[in-house]
């Protein structure tokens, strides 16, 4: 058996996409302008708001020992705390990969690129 | 340079002596109003026309808005009527460009998205400021343009107040560095300054609170303009301010 | 709040896209304007002052001076149309000896019906391509000496002495001097 890191990643994206605080998207700040809304989203390299990427060392096969690195970029819901977001975020990412690959020991940074109004 | 003809709406004139329009030397008659201060003697551009003066001369002299006065120029007639040619021919320049800018149609949103979809937040990241947590294998932070984001969203939130540059002073890498906020802002006019700057300076630092685990040390503002509502516009005519405190 | 450059530059230094856009539909009908009259058409105008903004995004963070960014981005972006010119015309090193330049033969003298702005454009029109380059960015972008100099890749020297003379044309053009 070997761990699916592409699967993985949509799977992970799911996850932070649904925790609590993350914002539905980048918006320009308070912009009034719908156009610049979508602008900022679009200019990004990656649909918003979770940018998930995923490795694993030193081989894909699930033998011990393997390390699942995890990076993720999120925005944050302005009336949420950026820094409890980013642990949350951090936390469930990790409790996933524990549940679904009890051998794996995984290294996650969570980054917040956005506070959101 | 309302004293002379050409300040009326100008039409380059042909002299009425029949030569040839493309002779160098043509001979003009005088406008036809003329001011008092004007003789119809030929105008030059050479020095020994200009009363030693140079063109260079009074462009730089018109460029400093004839300060400090040079008497020289400013009792040589033919130098004053250079000096004033050069004079329209700015603020033709001028006009030129507004009326250029003017005419140019608006552009569609479309143009302006072209710009935007090809500008980047990400170019404005800047350092990663960390936020702990208990596992050693956690890597959590938040960029200072997330940050400095935050911070304009605060001073929006602040009635009369807009928050232009802000930097993050202190090695903001490495956690529990105390920190130095600096904000330019430009306060709305009849704005109490002391008060407004520190419902600022209150809001920003709660939002830093409640999102960061910065170690604020300072919040430092300094208030870069001073700004007229529309309303107020008509009534008072002063320059913008510095104040800094 | 109407706000004011330094303010934008600061917000739009820092990240903040509207900030800029804000900057984009303040500056940006000057900058079509300079181009138009710079580059004589209008079909790289739109390519150029958008390639422009992307590039002033970029620097931002570096303009030291904020209070400056209509004077910067104008030096932006003729920086750009002067690209454009080279481009168009590798080998044509903008020749300053054009007959014209000084000996008054210049067309508008038949601008009788013209208003003063459109005798303007056909004395700039008729400039040597180095003295109209000069005085587009002196009188219209508001560029220092030295700046053009940067600019154009002449000694400031030369510059001025572009200057002088397209001065003279233009007043001799705009004038008629007696």
């Amino acid at each position: 058996m070997s761990i699916d890191v592409e699967t993985m990643g949509y799977e992970l994206d799911d996850l932070i996409r649904s925790t609590p605080g993350v914002a539905a998207l980048f918006p320009a700040e308070a912009s009034p302008l719908a156009l610049a809304t979508t602008l900022v989203a679009g200019a990004l390299s990656r649909p918003v708001p979770a940018s998930v990427s995923v490795s694993t060392s030193p081989a894909a096969d699930l033998a011990d020992g393997v390390e699942v690195t995890v990076k993720a970029r999120v925005a944050v819901d302005a009336s949420w705390s950026a820094a409890e977001v980013c642990r949350a975020v951090h936390d469930a990412v990790v409790e996933r990969i524990a549940a679904d690959f009890p051998a794996a020991t995984s290294i996650v940074s969570v980054g917040v690129a956005q506070v959101a109004d | 340079m309302s004293d002379t003809p050409y300040d009326s709406p100008h039409v380059p004139r042909i002299d009425s002596t029949g030569d040839d329009p493309t002779d160098d030397h043509p001979i003009r008659e005088a406008p036809i109003r003329e001011a008092p201060i004007r003789t119809a003697k030929a105008l030059g551009f050479e020095p020994d026309e200009l009363d030693g003066h140079t063109i260079e001369e009074l462009s730089d002299y018109l460029d400093r808005d004839g300060q400090p006065v040079d008497p020289a120029i400013e009792s040589s007639p033919d130098a004053l009527l250079a000096l004033a040619a050069l004079r329209r021919l700015r603020d033709l320049s001028g006009s030129l460009i507004e009326a250029d800018a003017r005419a140019e149609p608006p552009r569609d949103d479309s143009w302006i998205s072209g710009i935007l979809a090809n500008i980047s937040i990400e170019a404005r990241a800047g350092r990663d400021i960390p936020i702990s947590h208990t596992s050693p294998t956690a890597r959590l932070s938040i960029t200072e343009g997330a940050v400095r984001g935050l911070i304009r969203a605060a001073g929006d939130s602040v009635e009369g107040v807009l928050v232009g540059r802000c930097r993050l002073e202190g090695d903001v890498t490495i956690a529990d560095t105390p920190i130095a906020v600096t904000l330019e802002v430009a306060v709305l006019w009849g704005e109490q300054i002391p008060e407004t700057t520190a419902r600022l300076r209150s809001a920003v630092y709660s939002q830093l609170l409640r999102h960061t685990e910065l170690r604020i040390a300072s919040i430092d503002i300094t208030v870069t303009d001073v700004q007229f509502s529309r309303a107020a516009d008509d009534a008072l005519v002063v320059g913008p301010d510095e104040e800094s405190e | 709040m109407d706000a004011d450059d330094r303010t934008l530059a600061g917000r739009a230094s820092d990240g903040d896209v509207r900030a800029f856009e804000v900057l984009i539909r303040r500056y940006g009908p000057y900058m079509r304007a300079y181009s138009t009259r710079v580059l004589g058409s209008t079909d790289e105008v739109d390519d150029v002052v958008q390639e422009s903004f992307i590039t002033a995004w970029q620097q931002l963070p570096q303009l030291a001076d904020l209070t400056a960014v209509k004077s910067w981005l104008m030096r932006i972006v003729s920086h750009k149309c002067i690209d454009r010119i080279r481009a168009r015309r590798p080998h044509a090193d903008i020749d300053d000896h054009e007959p014209h330049a000084d000996d008054g033969e210049s067309p508008p003298r038949r601008a009788e019906a013209m208003d003063r702005e459109r005798a303007l454009e056909a004395a700039l029109a008729a400039l040597p391509e180095q003295q109209r380059q000069s005085w587009l960015l002196r009188e219209m972008s508001g560029l220092s000496y030295d700046e053009i100099a940067e600019e154009l890749g002449v000694p400031a020297s030369t510059v001025r002495g572009f200057l002088v003379r397209a001065r003279k044309s233009l007043i001799r053009d705009m004038e008629g001097w007696r």
